[in-house]
């Protein structure tokens, strides 16, 4: 049976709108984000909703509600004002105020939203390379409740809004004359959005300095761990750690004697397998390798 | 003993319509691709046009899944910018892998027709020489780089949770560049790719497309396939010439190159001077 360009072309038609009306009907095709972000399918956590989820779409307004974080931590950690323009910020917006603070380096966007919400409520997360600000890291430290790994993290993860010669108010004002009016007043045009502790700053194209503890190799968050440093990542496997100077036997008595199957397998994949609580073990071996 | 095709001639009209058929279908979605973006980006300043959707580019392209089921399999979410959209297309163009070949490439991918339609400006000005600078002992290998740029893609995704690809993606490029949130490095492969179409005919679809190197395996199992009548066939060796993707079809009888985009140019319905003699058919038909 042949078949010529004519039905062929119907077919095409056929197939591809055909199939985007029967998902639609069947509640399949989205094509925004549900604003619902995925939870823990195993663990301790399992149930509650995955930071790693959250989208750049997402309002700190939405993010308050699902992780149940109040909205003016949120507001205070980004330096979003005035207050009544905090519950629809998006958090991409963030990555438009602080891309000139991305070009040298520390990128603050929806990634450091997702770190900072998971360090706030303690979730299991894969701590990147997302940079946080000052007054961020202030909210989580005053919280009380972070492992000496996220501490660690935070040295080493932290722009002070201090040291950075931008022009966010532009930026802030551009970002705000976007914000959709509705429940919220729209803000007036000559308000910034961003909160500087000091005046705000002229622009001035120069690189922005970041602080020497900030320096790192410039690594993916998912290359293996630089062996020098020791820090147990997301993407570490139990080779490195034994490498590092832990013995196997040592590893799985921590994982309740529970066998390693593969050398190569990344320490979260296996939590993930045995439905273990990743920043636990993370935070033990850590300390071990530490010790 | 070659089985014996209806010799029923097609005229010249009928050539002609038949290769209209495809071209409206490529300027329709490169069109409907346009609006929709065009309309993402209104809807984000508060404006939207009637009847047409404001999805983002990655929630119409089914490559952003095939990145994504990595982590959709390991976590159950999708990496980021990608949604379920995605995924239902990634089966909808699958299943037209499987009946036809590669048909969404030689039919429906508006940056496959895009560069075509640069071509017709290369031809106009190379000639004979346009499609045929990269010297073959080179281009043999190259041909097989998507594949390399899909594993790449695919695991640089899985590891990093992100969409890595969209900072190189022409596709993005082309349909985005309004929108101010392109990467540089993608206009920089857009504009090797637009230069790239004046001399070489789709040199993204055969040299780095990874969504190509995927569909470009069903090449060896679709339903349909071109097959070629011996027979009837005369050796004039149009078939070759209008192949966008080089495929020497006149020494083949069937075709099962992995290069293929199921475009049909080389068919007695399109450019093969005899009836019947190249045609689109399943493998055991007439």
């Amino acid at each position: 049976m042949k078949i010529r360009p004519k039905p062929l072309s119907f077919m095409i038609f056929i197939l591809i709108f055909g199939g985007i009306g029967i998902s639609s009907a069947l509640d399949l095709w989205k094509t925004t984000s549900s604003k619902m972000p995925a939870t823990y399918t195993s663990g301790a956590f399992e149930g509650n909703y995955n930071p790693s989820d959250i989208r750049g779409s997402y309002t700190f307004g939405e993010i308050s509600d699902l992780f149940e974080i109040p909205i003016e931590d949120l507001g205070t950690a980004f330096q979003v004002e005035p207050k009544e323009n905090i519950s629809s910020f998006q958090c991409k917006s963030l990555e438009s105020i602080y891309a000139d603070l991305k070009n040298s380096g520390p990128e603050i966007g929806t990634d450091s939203v997702r770190t900072f919400v998971a360090l706030y409520k303690g979730l299991p997360f894969d701590l990147g390379d997302a940079y946080l600000l000052d007054s961020a890291a202030a909210i989580l430290k005053n919280l009380g409740n972070l492992s000496p790994a996220s501490l660690t993290y935070l040295e080493t993860h932290v722009v002070s809004l201090a040291d950075i010669e931008n022009d966010v108010a532009a930026k802030a004002a551009e970002v705000s004359s976007t914000i959709e009016s509705g429940p919220i007043e729209k803000p007036k045009e000559d308000a910034p959005i961003i909160n500087n502790a000091s005046t705000q700053p002229k622009i001035e194209n120069t690189p922005i300095p970041v602080p020497e503890q900030q320096e790192k190799p410039a690594q993916s968050e998912h290359t293996e761990s630089n062996s020098e440093e020791k820090l147990i990542k997301g993407k570490t496997t139990f080779r490195e750690v034994i490498n590092w100077g832990l013995s196997k036997d040592s590893i799985e008595t921590l994982l309740d004697n529970k066998k390693i199957p593969n050398l190569a397998m990344t320490i979260r994949d296996f939590c993930n397998a045995e439905g273990i609580e990743f920043s636990t073990v993370k935070d033990s071996l850590q300390q071990m390798l530490d010790n | 003993m070659e089985e014996k095709m209806s010799t029923k001639p097609i005229s010249l009209n009928e050539r002609v319509k038949n290769k209209r058929y495809r071209t409206w279908i490529q300027i329709f979605f490169f069109g409907l691709i346009a609006l929709i973006s065009i309309n993402h980006v209104l809807s984000e300043k508060g404006i939207t046009l009637p009847f047409v959707s404001n999805a983002s580019l990655h929630a119409i392209c089914p490559f952003g899944s095939i990145v994504s089921i990595y982590q959709f399999w390991t976590v159950g979410t999708f990496v980021q910018k990608i949604h379920a959209s995605a995924f239902v297309l990634m089966t909808i163009t699958i299943l037209l892998a499987v009946l036809f070949g590669p048909v969404f490439c030689g039919w429906v991918c508006p940056l496959g027709s895009f560069q075509e339609w640069i071509g017709r400006i290369g031809k106009k000005l190379f000639k004979e020489r346009y499609n045929h600078f990269v010297p073959p002992s080179l281009d043999r290998y190259l041909r097989y780089l998507r594949y390399i740029v899909l594993a790449w893609v695919i695991y640089i995704t899985a590891v990093s949770g992100k969409l890595v690809f969209s900072s190189i993606d022409p596709y993005e490029a082309l349909f985005s560049f309004w929108s101010g949130e392109v990467a540089l490095t993608s206009f920089i492969v857009l504009g090797v790719t637009i230069l790239g179409s004046l001399l070489v005919e789709r040199p993204w679809c055969k040299y780095v497309c990874p969504l190509g190197a995927v569909y470009g395996i069903s090449n060896l199992f679709r339903v349909f396939t071109v097959k070629r009548n011996p027979s009837c066939c005369i050796s004039c060796k149009i078939c070759n010439k209008t192949c966008p993707m080089n495929i020497s079809v006149s020494t083949q009888n069937v075709v099962n190159n992995h290069q293929c985009i199921s475009c049909m140019q080389c068919t007695s319905d399109m450019y093969c001077p005899v009836s019947s003699t190249v045609e689109f058919t399943t493998k055991g038909g007439n």
